[in-house]
């Protein structure tokens, strides 16, 4: 789909879960409705209430009464944060859709991120401008590591330092809707799609006011659930080395027999014996890791229990505006001049 | 009713016409007094149509049962503007929705309501992913047009004289127990007895006492479109909760779409001092149309929608009773006043409901 931008019915969505953000949630929602309501003219924005704990809800329910098309979906339960991008993903109704942390994406950039969808880009990545030219951080540089040996393992073409900030047309959106692992497969799963990307560098904020938390036991977490979900690569490799271990069993074997018949003294063989045991217990337990791994992952989809659940929706309906006061009431005055009138 | 009342109706929708000729058929002289320069013109034209049968509230069985027995009754005195031509589906959402398709089957079987699956051409039209079973019903839309005709010869025919271009202001007491009615233009009418059938208005006539129940308006859009070749003479409706619906819409030989999210523009409830004229409100506010939400929404349960052609909007402001908004529930007001009880307030529901108001007026006038 590409997009003519002179029509002007255009739909942007604005997608952004949260989660226990009663204290700068307004300051997003004021911010990023200034900008939007002042650049298209067909909008909404959709936020993922992740079960907040705090008063969240209340907040945004209370700006819904002023701020036009904000649209809030309520989870019964926590999930993932990745996935919860998922859900909203699927809410939202816009030709073009937007993911946008609303903790740390700013949002100055969309206007241009919506420009490359009208020069052909399916998919517009944001890179955080600290992974691309930044100093050295561990995390950052273990990051960037992942996201190569991914590209390399499963071959699919998706920009390194990619982060939360994209854009995503109905097409990209509608070639992923039906993946059975969507939700565990933000990061990664507009690739799959293999439509045209374009990428642009942004730097982040932080609009919680609170140091920003990178836990490297989640971050492997996240890396290994990729690997293992949107790859064969894996079981390949274990297969391959099972074969190895074959192989190498009978070329063992051969060594036997050859000991056998030409050495005249033959060991009491504790040694090799001791080897070849070990060895294939190690790659009999190896296959036996992989292999419970996926049949994890078919039982967890096997499982077919909805991953979420809208507890609660509501969109903003916005009640008699400022100005429209002033008109009524203009209007009620010249209704009962008429009617003095008539007297 | 024995003795000859003089009887005036104000407003002339659909429950003002009716009362207006059920009162006269039993020999009052009625009077209808109507704002605009025809009957019907407001919520009963600008109406998505459909003449309930009971599908559409599973969650309130009162409502539904009354809704198949009113069908019945509507559907044989008013044939001519019944619009039977097209396959009724009711659609259940497997995401969002407040009644499962086992719900949905048991509620249809116990109001012995017909409810067959939908043929396979007709399921694949929708996104198995987000809806979970499809069901052919058997429900009709009527031809507001049509209905006007039919209560101008029906009216006319009772005996009832109808005002149009008139607007009530106030209702005043005079002596011996009579009630002048004063329309904008200063002239009184005499009356025995005043029903208000103003519906929206139904709170801006000076002198009658606003109703004890609080009211809810919402200004609402319908979207006329003009529908795909794959879903021609097919209606629509997905059920139950934030979905959309397609109905018939006769008079225009069109369709209209209305979304659970996306029809009510801005809502308000009414406060007993500071009464807003919903109608003076929705001239003043004019409103811009949401059908680009409808139909993104809407295509993606119906993905042939794309192919929708948008005509235009009718914006109409909808009155409902606060009390029932949780079951979806639509029972009528019937008010006396209580500081005259020769006024009755009647806030009309859904258009085949009109048999329970009328049934009040019975009760009504034996009781005295």
């Amino acid at each position: 789909m590409s997009i003519d931008p002179k029509k002007s019915d255009v739909l942007i969505s604005i997608v952004s879960p949260i989660r226990n953000s009663a204290g700068w949630i307004e300051t997003y929602l004021r911010e990023i409705h200034t900008l939007i309501e002042a650049t298209f003219k067909d909008y909404e924005i959709v936020l993922v209430d992740n079960a907040s704990t705090d008063h969240t809800v209340e907040v945004i329910e209370q700006l819904q009464q002023e701020l036009r098309n904000i649209q809030l979906y309520c989870l019964a339960r926590s999930i993932p944060h990745e996935s919860a991008f998922i859900v909203g993903l699927e809410q939202a109704i816009g030709d073009v859709v937007i993911t946008l942390d609303a903790a740390y994406d700013p949002v100055s950039p969309i206007p241009e991120m919506v420009e490359l969808v009208y020069a052909g880009a399916e998919i517009v990545y944001g890179l955080r401008r600290d992974r691309v030219q930044g100093s050295f951080s561990l995390y950052n540089y273990l990051s960037k590591l992942f996201f190569k040996l991914y590209r390399q393992v499963t071959g699919e073409n998706l920009p390194i330092t990619v982060s939360t900030l994209r854009l995503y047309t109905r097409r990209a959106i509608n070639s992923f809707l039906d993946n059975s692992d969507r939700y565990r497969l933000f990061s990664v799963i507009a690739a799959f799609s293999g439509l045209r990307y374009k990428t642009f560098t942004y730097e982040r904020l932080n609009r919680t006011g609170m140091p920003i938390k990178q836990s490297y036991i989640q971050a492997i977490a996240r890396a290994l659930s990729l690997i293992f979900l949107s790859s064969h690569y894996p079981l390949r490799l274990l297969s391959f080395i099972a074969l190895l271990g074959a192989f190498l069993n009978v070329i063992y074997s051969f060594y036997v027999l050859f000991v056998n018949l030409f050495k005249s003294k033959v060991a009491e063989g504790w040694t090799t014996l001791s080897l070849q045991n070990s060895v294939m217990f190690f790659i009999l337990f190896m296959i036996l890791a992989v292999l419970s791994e996926y049949v994890a992952k078919l039982f967890i989809n096997h499982q077919n229990r909805p991953f979420y659940l809208v507890a609660r929706e509501s969109r903003s309906l916005v009640l008699v505006r400022k100005q429209e006061i002033n008109v009524i009431k203009s209007h009620i005055e010249t209704q009962n001049s008429i009617a003095e009138d008539s007297n | 009713m024995d003795v000859k009342h003089a009887i005036v109706v104000i407003g002339g929708g659909f429950y003002g016409c009716s009362v207006a000729e059920h009162l006269a058929r039993q020999g009052a002289q009625v009077i209808l007094i109507e704002q605009a320069s025809d009957l019907l013109t407001r919520a009963s034209y600008n109406n998505q149509a459909r003449l309930h049968n009971g599908y559409h509230y599973p969650r309130s069985f009162n409502t539904a049962y009354r809704s198949r027995l009113n069908f019945q009754r509507f559907l044989q005195e008013f044939r001519p503007a019944i619009a039977t031509d097209f396959i009724k589906l009711y659609a259940i959402a497997r995401v969002g929705s407040k009644v499962s398709p086992h719900q949905f089957e048991t509620f249809c079987q116990t109001i012995e309501a017909p409810l067959v699956p939908a043929r396979a051409s007709l399921v694949k039209l929708f996104c198995s992913r987000l809806i979970a079973a499809v069901y052919e019903t058997q429900e009709y839309a009527f031809d507001a047009a049509i209905l006007r005709r039919l209560f101008i010869e029906r009216l006319a025919q009772a005996g009832v004289k109808v005002r149009l271009d008139t607007t009530v202001t106030t209702v005043l007491k005079a002596e011996d127990a009579v009630l002048e009615v004063v329309d904008h233009r200063g002239n009184s009418t005499l009356a025995d007895y005043v029903f208000n059938c103003t519906y929206s208005g139904l709170n801006t006539i000076q002198n009658i006492t606003p109703t004890r129940l609080t009211l809810k308006h919402e200004i609402t859009e319908l979207a006329l479109v003009q529908l795909p070749s794959e879903l021609e003479q097919i209606s629509v409706t997905v059920m139950d909760g934030p979905f959309f619906s397609l109905m018939p819409f006769p008079d225009r030989h069109l369709w209209t779409l209305t979304h659970v999210r996306y029809t009510p523009h801005a809502a308000w409830r009414e406060s007993p001092r500071a009464t807003i004229n919903p109608y003076q409100f929705l001239d003043a506010n004019p409103a811009q149309s949401n059908f680009g939400y409808m139909i993104r929404d809407a295509q993606r349960y119906l993905p042939c929608l794309e192919a929708a052609i948008y005509q235009d909007s009718l914006f109409e402001i909808k009155t409902v009773l606060t009390k029932n908004e949780a079951d979806d529930g639509r029972p009528i007001l019937f008010e006396v006043d209580p500081n005259c009880d020769r006024i009755i307030s009647i806030l009309g529901s859904k258009i085949d409901n009109i048999y329970d108001a009328l049934e009040a007026i019975n009760d009504y006038f034996h009781s005295i």
